[in-house]
């Protein structure tokens, strides 16, 4: 399977969501659900694999990124003063998202992922809550509660279809990603959740903290660059497709640095 | 005097109760320090627990076993608590049952992060029933309650609203909850189509029932009795059914219309009361909820004979009578 197929493939999920999650007032007031692209990818990594992809392989797939999208939607509401229409139906899209997606598990059957899904939601949700408790914690400690927030909900689903090969390549993948896209947003003055700015609170200065971030950062994707060329787990496309990404996050790494 | 009497109609249940209670806690327990902080709180303001006893009396229509049943009835009274929490975001409420909302302890991200680790919680108990039926009438509930919720916020500042409107708002925002438990309940239990059928409507008719007590309630109670300004409501911009009726009245009109512009001084909040509670609003409202409330009595009436039915009039009753 080649890039374009990839991408096109990743398109459909996205289209086949959207559509399972329309609602005509919160697109209106809310706008598009908050589908990390990332993400798509990842779940689909196996059948771009090769690996057996059935219509319930697709269908539950779905369901793991509406429950992503209906946290990533509350990540979304105001900390104070989330008084306006808008922000108020913020509240409601994630839960009514949430619904969806217990809708389309329990319309399959598929009500042991309904269970596995539910701890990983319980556990992001504590995690989400560790940036605004008054714990100390290291760089370090941040990114592991970091890396459970992105990728814990896929981890499930790849732990259930028997295809715990690819959780690595999840972890590492949609973590850097991510980390690359927060550190963007801080600098921008755009995050939604408060991960960098838990960090930057232990650094002397701001800069600092995105320097030291953006060292861990540039690790993970050298860690990640040799996990994709060691491994004879993915084919030579996804080989090369993981690796283009992880090119263009660099180079946007220098273009950050530098400017 | 209220609670007296609900803790008498829940006598005949009190060491289920207790169980339910139990097993809310070990359901909230977490290893993050504020969730458990903000569930304690929340376990502590209490609750009439409504959705569960309706859960258990539902189940003695079928197999009647707890250690089965309190994993619907759990998960209902979660879901009701996680609900709660988020609306008190979209509110911007500080108090609820006179006690600090999560949103107002912390803010309202840990409040959003608070009600989604419940709403796991509840998903993951319903899941030690493996019926897809009753795992399809919940989801089905669940987007329901948020339709209903996006309703009400379309109809906020509405001042020409029907009946229709109103009905159609309170069947998602709160009887379609009641009437699940009462239906989820029976499912769970293994009750004949014919019982889970009008289980689900006589919690259907009990829901609409009692949220109209407490859109009445809302503006003839006590501040204190309700925990919060009597008008609430109003104030919001939502338009209850007593609003409703208020607006027919030429005198009281303009001040739910200035009411609904806000913000209002006290002086206006009081003067504004008192018109409505003087009003036939208040009266014709009440008859409606007894109307939705006869028809649940009527249901049960249809119920195979069992020393449950009675149960199911006292706490039906207590709801659509209740004072606050």
């Amino acid at each position: 399977m080649n890039a374009a197929k990839m991408k096109q493939l990743v398109t459909e999920l996205k289209d086949e969501i959207n559509i399972k999650l329309h609602h005509r007032t919160l697109l209106e007031y809310t706008g598009q659900p908050p589908i990390w692209e990332d993400q798509l990818f990842y779940l689909l990594l196996p059948k771009f694999n090769g690996e057996q992809w059935t219509q319930n392989h697709q269908v539950t797939a779905q369901s793991v990124v509406m429950i992503q999208t209906a946290l990533t939607t509350h990540d979304l509401v105001q900390e104070f003063e989330a008084t306006s229409k808008q922000q108020q139906l913020m509240v409601l899209a994630g839960d009514y998202y949430s619904g969806r997606y217990y809708a389309t598990l329990a319309e399959l059957p598929n009500i042991q992922l309904v269970s596995e899904l539910s701890d990983a939601v319980a556990e992001i949700s504590e995690n989400k809550t560790a940036f605004y408790e008054p714990v100390q914690k290291d760089l370090q400690q941040w990114i592991e509660i970091f890396e459970v927030i992105v990728s814990k909900a896929i981890e499930s689903f790849m732990t259930h279809f028997e295809l715990k090969a690819y959780i690595p390549f999840i972890q590492k993948g949609m973590l850097v990603n991510r980390l690359s896209t927060e550190l963007q947003r801080f600098t921008e003055g755009t995050s939604t959740v408060r991960f960098v700015n838990v960090i930057a609170e232990s650094f002397a200065t701001h800069e600092e903290a995105v320097a030291k971030i953006q060292i861990e950062l540039h690790a993970q994707i050298e860690q990640f660059q040799k996990l994709i060329r060691k491994t004879e787990l993915l084919n030579p496309a996804i080989k090369d497709v993981l690796l283009g990404q992880m090119d263009v996050l660099t180079a946007a790494q220098h273009m950050t640095r530098e400017g | 005097m209220e609670k007296m009497k609900l803790k008498m109609l829940y006598s005949g249940m009190k060491s289920e109760i207790d169980i339910i209670e139990k097993e809310l806690e070990i359901a909230l327990n977490s290893s993050s320090q504020f969730l458990n902080e903000a569930s304690l709180h929340l376990l502590k303001a209490g609750g009439k627990r409504i959705r569960p006893v309706f859960v258990l009396l539902s189940a003695k229509f079928g197999h009647y076993d707890i250690q089965q049943i309190k994993n619907v009835a759990v998960p209902l009274e979660l879901i009701h608590m996680a609900s709660l929490v988020h609306d008190d975001v979209i509110d911007n409420a500080e108090l609820r049952r006179g006690r600090e909302t999560v949103k107002a302890q912390f803010n309202n991200r840990v409040a959003m992060y608070n009600g989604d680790f419940i709403f796991a919680k509840a998903l993951d108990y319903m899941t030690r029933i493996e019926n897809p039926k009753a795992h399809q009438v919940l989801a089905n509930t669940m987007v329901e309650i948020c339709v209903g919720e996006i309703i009400q916020i379309e109809d906020k500042m509405v001042l020409q609203q029907n009946l229709r409107d109103y009905f159609r708002r309170i069947k998602r925002k709160t009887a379609i909850l009641i009437a699940s438990s009462c239906e989820l309940g029976a499912i769970a239990s293994g009750a004949s189509d014919e019982v889970v059928l009008r289980l689900k409507r006589f919690g259907y008719y009990v829901g609409m029932s009692f949220q109209i007590i407490d859109d009445i309630l809302d503006f003839t109670a006590t501040d204190r009795q309700l925990g919060k300004p009597a008008g609430s409501d109003l104030m919001q911009g939502n338009v209850t059914l007593p609003a409703i009726y208020a607006l027919e009245d030429d005198a009281i009109r303009p001040l739910i219309e200035k009411t609904l512009a806000g913000p209002i001084s006290e002086g206006e909040r009081m003067q504004l009361l008192k018109a409505i509670r003087k009003s036939p609003a208040i009266q014709k409202a009440n008859a409606l909820s007894d109307l939705y409330l006869e028809k649940a009595l009527k249901e049960v009436s249809y119920l195979p004979d069992h020393p449950v039915n009675k149960s199911l009039i006292d706490i039906a009753n207590f709801m659509g009578k209740r004072k606050f």
